[in-house]
């Protein structure tokens, strides 16, 4: 066994972010007196707490996370069935099991055990992405999860697992599955702005090309180009009986919001327009550090938690906020150089999980305060106000450190 | 393994790690900083602007009683996207309106704004308030709001005093001062002295949170400005001689115009028939301002003492026996006789029987018609002095106006009339250029034909005559903001050109005008009274009754206008209401109760 030093320097960035998320909290409700009552007194609470489960983590023997991997998932996934039957249902949402007035999220921590079991299966030796058996096992260790999320109706928290195609895509899965997911999505955005007629006329003129470019070289193949044509055809023109049928109003509601369809600054687009009124009022510097109106007025809603991107942009402005995307940015390339240098697969995968994970959540939750994303809400890593999601990043990142540096 | 196969995959990993985030960086500067009308609608959103209306000023009159108050009214107001069901028997009979009645102010609401307050009851009385204000639970989304409005402590002066509005379209484009819901001066003083009543409102800005609910001031309120009270002020008036001269007005139409010589201040300004102040406030406002505009009898809205004007008739011979004098045509020696008129051509003006011939205090005394004739064609006809007729009438013309008349005084009189003294040009118009002579013209000597004044300028004209040679500008506000200031518009004199001698001949022919002559019923025993009559034709009916004076002589406190429409000769109607203003202004009382009884009971039956 290797030992090398821990990477301080992803635990300073996680640090920053933890200190930033408190600061903005402290800024919403002091209001002159320390109350380590309040929210920022329990966050602080909560910091302490995850630094003691970070130091509890470096001290484990690296191994314990690669063998004991099933039974941390296995664990978490039973506290989401607990949760399902005994759960407390918040925001619509039964996600929350309640213990005595303290309330954890086992979601969170469910994909910490995701990230792991996933890395354990694609880490063996004999695994074969080409083996249809163990395909089937690793898509079942993320839907497993994924489905169990979705019956708590928490679409949104179970959404950052789709990301964990990327790790499989990194160790040698077949990445047209991704680019289908893409293109899916795309055509999906497509059909919402530009006739269908339109669309097919576009898509044909790159197959077309294709095509005769195969005739004249003597290629085969043609069969599978054109299938593949008529497939994104067939998808394009089913996208509206998917929009008119299967989504349910509200759904098709919060679609045609995001893309600017319909007008509402009453209804349901409320919080997406207040959020951006909150960060476009911040301007180049912002308001500065406890003065903006529109996040310590309630105005944007759940300003501590999903919406804190607006405090951020409203009070530190542009700089502020490109520079917490900048330390984002700094979180997911310094998680994938220190996998590509480990040599261990399993370290690898894992790394390209969890960094999958926070770029998810980083993702959705900022996209969706500036209005480029639907209202889904999940918590900001480190940033956001909250206990259990901290807890379960913190987790994580110390899981990470320690078998990057002791695998 | 084929592992390393796989390893320049992370970098198409990474370029998807990094360009979301950048991408999202490139929104937001457009979010941020391209874009800059967030900041706008952040501040609509936490900034509520608290507007403070002042209290409007108060309005005293000259001895510092008050006349104009402000009182506290409700307004029933309602909401009606915030109307439920309610029983509608029940707050008919509350408000004492039908349903009928209720359904079209709802409907009128709703389509004005459903989520804004629309009014439903005007300044509701204090019973119908108590009543409703215990009962609004039950009345979802009906509200009872506290306004300011007007009191007032008297039942006269309703014209010169005004009354104000709510501001309307035209107001609200002419003044940014005003927004919806704002009150605006619209008549008398409340119009003239609006910027000065109304005072300056007051702004805060108020941070407001997503419910609305106010959360401190914004910046510790260093944007906030302090709502300054409207000026109070100390109108001309005397509220109790005002009084008087509206009580012998009854029954009665025309106007009382009541100057104090030595200031120019109006102590009493009565237009008849009037109104109750009170009449255009409060609940019934709207049906009482109809029932006046649509009484085309009375025509109780029109103010007669600033915008009706009158031919003068004989009180016009006191101007031209001034006029004359100045311009050196007749002096103290000139005798004119008269033989019951004056012929020129084959017409004649004429006279009634008295001593000939006459000078000027005679004329005055016995108002001879040849008198004035003879001089006023002197004038036009005086070659050494004139080239021309038309030079002369317009040297006569200039001197004339020089006392206040054919132009509007620079007052704070919320209306007035120029009144008519016709230039050269009207005549070369009405004649023909070079055919018109002072015979063609003749009875303007006498205040007839186009000639035409105010009662306000005829006061005037009673008071430069009093002050024997200046003048102020007739005006109603003497004070503001405090009772012992001076209105600063009117400390100056207006000369009127004529050399102080002139006036002695002429007041002595009106104080003898009193003792014994054609204003005998003017006198009140113990003063002496200056006073000239006159009758004004009237083409549509019975003459109307002028008389102007002023008194004591020897020290003048009061000149006074008089015209009762459809009088007669100025000595029946017009005389005897001056002689009792004059006796209830100087002595503080009438003794001659009789008299008062008599002229106050008096009603002159008016067909149209
Ligand atoms: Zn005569």
């Amino acid at each position: 066994m290797k030992r090398k030093m821990p990477d301080l320097f992803l635990l300073f960035l996680m640090l920053i972010l933890v200190g930033f998320g408190w600061l903005n909290v402290f800024s919403t409700l002091y209001n002159g007196t320390f109350d380590i009552h309040s929210s920022y007194g329990t966050q602080l609470i909560w910091i302490a707490a995850s630094v003691l489960i970070g130091i509890f983590i470096y001290v484990i023997r690296a191994r314990f996370f690669y063998n004991m991997s099933f039974y941390i998932y296995l664990i978490f996934n039973t506290l989401i069935l607990v949760v399902l039957f005994f759960g407390v249902t918040r925001s619509g949402a039964k996600s929350w099991l309640g213990i005595g007035g303290f309330g954890i999220q086992p979601a969170e921590f469910a994909k910490y055990g995701t990230c792991l079991l996933l890395s354990f299966f694609v880490s063996k030796v004999n695994f074969d992405f080409k083996n249809i058996k163990y395909l089937a096992v690793a898509f079942g260790t993320i839907l497993i999860p994924f489905v169990l999320m979705l019956l708590q109706n928490d679409t949104g928290t179970a959404l950052p697992l789709l990301f964990l195609i990327l790790p499989l895509i990194r160790e040698g899965m077949n990445y047209w599955i991704l680019i289908v997911g893409v293109a899916v999505i795309v055509l999906f955005v497509a059909t919402m702005f530009i006739p269908q007629w339109v669309i097919l006329a576009i898509l044909s003129i790159p197959f077309i090309i294709l095509i005769i470019n195969r005739i004249k070289n003597k290629k085969r193949k043609i069969a599978r180009l054109f299938f593949i044509y008529l497939a994104m055809a067939i998808y394009v023109l089913s996208v509206d009986v998917f929009y008119n049928v299967i989504l349910r109003p509200h759904q098709r509601q919060r679609i045609d919001l995001l893309f600017g369809k319909i007008e509402d600054t009453r209804g349901i687009g409320y919080n997406v327009n207040q959020a951006k009124v909150a960060i476009g009022s911040g301007g180049w510097t912002g308001k500065g550090f406890g003065e903006g109106t529109q996040t310590h007025l309630n105005f944007v809603p759940e300003q501590s938690t999903d919406f804190i991107f607006c405090t951020i942009g409203e009070e530190y402005g542009f700089v502020g906020a490109v520079g917490l995307i900048l330390i984002f940015i700094l979180l997911f390339c310094r998680i994938i150089r220190k996998s590509e240098k480990s040599g261990n697969a399993f370290v690898r995968c894992y790394g390209y999980s969890i960094a999958s994970i926070f770029f998810a959540h980083f993702t959705i939750n900022v996209g969706m305060t500036i209005g480029l994303m639907p209202i889904i809400g999940i918590p900001l890593p480190f940033v956001s106000y909250g206990g259990s999601a901290l807890w379960a990043f913190a987790l994580m990142i110390f899981t990470f450190i320690n078998i990057e540096s002791k695998m | 393994m084929a592992q390393q196969n796989y390893a320049t995959r992370q970098w198409w990993i990474l370029t998807i790690f990094v360009s979301v985030p950048l991408l999202y960086c490139v929104r937001l500067f457009f979010l941020q900083v391209v874009d800059n009308k967030w900041n706008r609608i952040a501040e609509e959103n936490a900034i509520r602007i608290v507007t403070e209306v002042p209290p409007r000023g108060l309005i005293f009159d000259r001895h510092g009683e008050k006349m104009v108050d402000n009182v506290i009214a409700y307004d029933l107001v309602v909401v009606p996207r915030n109307v439920k069901s309610f029983d509608t028997i029940e707050l008919c009979n509350i408000l004492g309106i039908t349903p009928q009645e209720v359904v079209k102010k709802l409907e009128k609401a709703a389509i004005y704004n459903p989520f804004l307050p629309s009014p439903f009851i005007h300044a509701m009385s204090d019973t119908t308030h108590a009543r409703i204000a215990e009962k609004l639970y039950k009345f979802k989304g009906f509200y009872d709001i506290p306004r300011t409005t007007r009191y007032y402590h008297t039942t006269a002066a309703a014209h010169t005093l005004g009354y104000i509005r709510e501001v309307n379209q035209e107001d609200l484009q002419e003044d940014k001062y005003y927004v919806r819901g704002d009150y605006i001066g619209k008549s008398g003083i409340e119009r003239s002295y609006e910027t000065l009543l109304r005072g300056q409102k007051g702004k805060r800005m108020i941070l407001k949170d997503n419910l609305g609910r106010e959360q401190g001031s914004y910046k510790d309120g260093q944007y906030d400005t302090m709502a300054v009270a409207g000026h109070n002020l100390w109108a001309s008036i005397d509220k109790s001689l005002q009084e008087y001269c509206e009580m012998l007005m009854q029954g009665k139409r025309g106007s009382i115009v009541a100057i104090e010589p030595s200031s120019g201040e109006i102590l009493a300004l009565v237009t008849a028939p009037s109104y109750a102040p009170a009449m255009l406030e409060g609940q019934m406002r709207d049906k009482n301002f109809l029932d006046l505009l649509y009484d085309t009898i009375n025509k109780p809205l029109l103010n007669r003492a600033l915008t009706a004007s009158y031919p003068p008739g004989s009180t016009f011979k006191l101007a031209n026996a001034l006029v004359t004098q100045q311009a050196g045509i007749v002096d103290e020696t000139t005798r004119y006789s008269c033989s019951y008129g004056f012929s020129y051509g084959n017409r004649k003006l004429g006279c009634h029987g008295h001593a000939s011939p006459l000078d000027i205090t005679g004329s005055v005394q016995n108002s001879c018609n040849a008198w004035y004739c003879r001089a006023f064609k002197a004038m036009l006809e005086n070659r050494k002095l004139y080239p021309n007729t038309a030079t002369a009438y317009a040297d006569w013309r200039r001197r004339i106006m020089l006392l206040g008349f054919g132009h509007k005084f620079d007052s704070d009189l919320p209306y007035q009339r120029k009144g008519l003294v016709p230039d050269t040009s009207y005549y070369n118009r009405f004649y023909g250029k070079n055919r018109w002579q002072a015979t063609s013209i003749i009875s303007v000597s006498i205040g007839q034909g186009e000639i035409s004044a105010t009662p306000v300028q005829l006061a005037n004209l009673a008071a430069l005559i009093a002050n024997r040679g200046y003048y102020y500008p007739p005006h109603l506000i003497r004070a503001i903001d405090n009772i012992d200031s001076l209105n600063p518009r009117f400390v100056t004199k207006k000369y009127t050109g004529i050399a102080q001698q002139y006036f002695q001949p002429v007041i002595l022919g009106m104080e003898r005008a009193v003792t014994a002559g054609t204003a005998r019923r003017a006198g009140v025993p113990g003063i002496r009274v200056a006073a000239k009559t006159g009758t004004a034709e009237n083409p549509h009916g019975a003459d109307h009754s002028l008389l102007v004076c002023f008194a004591p002589v020897e020290n003048p406190k009061i000149a006074i206008s008089v015209i009762v429409e459809n009088g007669g000769f100025g000595a029946t109607w017009a005389a005897p209401i001056a002689s009792l203003i004059i006796e209830k202004y100087i002595n503080g009382e009438v003794k001659r109760k009789e008299l008062e009884q008599q002229i106050s009971s008096g009603v002159i039956r008016y067909t149209k």
